[in-house]
């Protein structure tokens, strides 16, 4: 399971670095971008087992990203894992509703999220 | 206009007793491993990525515009409670509950000690050197 991609989607560049440096250290490749327009862009060429997003993003959010990802057959199989604020219960419901197979709460916790993202990845997609 | 001017009850109250900052035991893990070096670079970001975006959102502000406003309130709250500056996350925290319906002077009002906190906060964080 180390070494697979990740793509990772932020558009807080301190949540997105550390994420970054947390799944690099968990063994992970990773590919970070700041916003959903960049994530969709880089699926033409990337394709990661894994996208973790953050749902309130600037432009396009990360839900109607979500929604992109698991219409397009070439992607629906990727798992995609949101990260929402702690204190938007709504955002997670949300985000399962937009097609994501899971979520993960922010703050990041830099101790539990390279296990979280293993134990969705063994999981695997809802959409498969 | 009267109402305007007023201050509404904010949601938070503790927002100003909150601790201006503390290193996260998310952080500290770095630092106990030795590795100040990323704790470092991720405050260091910390710091010119919220000037940024407290710009912006002063702008949104004068702009009328709300939703950016609540979109940079709620980026700045996450971020911040991610690097340990709790009582910036409060502030902001505030100003996003309240971006969509308070009068705007108390929006300013809040964005202004926003940034006092963020000024104040800053002093606090280690740059280049954890020291």
């Amino acid at each position: 399971m180390a070494g697979e991609t990740i793509l990772v989607v932020d558009d807080a560049s301190v949540n997105l670095k550390l994420t970054d440096i947390v799944l690099r250290k968990e063994g992970f490749r990773v590919h970070a971008v700041s916003d959903a327009e960049q994530a969709l862009h880089a699926l033409e060429t990337v394709r990661p087992s894994l996208v973790l997003a953050d749902i309130q993003m600037p432009g396009m959010d990360g839900l109607e990203m979500t929604r992109r990802i698991k219409e397009d057959p070439q992607t629906r199989g990727i798992v995609v894992v949101a990260l929402t604020a702690c204190a938007m219960k709504e955002d997670e419901q949300k985000a399962l509703d937009a097609g994501c197979d899971g979520y993960i709460t922010k703050p990041i916790d830099t101790h539990t999220l390279g296990t979280r993202v293993r134990e969705y990845l063994a999981r695997g997609s809802n959409a498969v | 206009m009267a109402l305007e001017t007023e201050r509404p009850n904010l949601p938070i109250a503790e927002n100003e007793s909150a601790a201006l900052w503390s290193l996260p035991e998310t952080l500290r893990e770095f630092v106990d491993s030795g590795d100040e070096e990323t704790v470092v670079e991720i405050l260091t970001l910390y710091q010119d990525d919220s000037a940024g975006r407290l710009r912006d959102l002063n702008q949104a502000l004068a702009a009328g515009d709300r939703e950016t406003v609540r979109k940079q309130a709620h980026t700045l709250k996450g971020a911040s409670l991610q690097v340990g500056a709790h009582r910036m996350s409060a502030l902001c925290r505030d100003l996003e509950l309240l971006a969509n319906h308070a009068p705007l002077p108390q929006l300013v009002d809040l964005a202004c000690r926003a940034w006092e906190c963020y000024d104040q906060t800053c002093r606090m964080l280690p740059r280049e050197n954890w020291t």
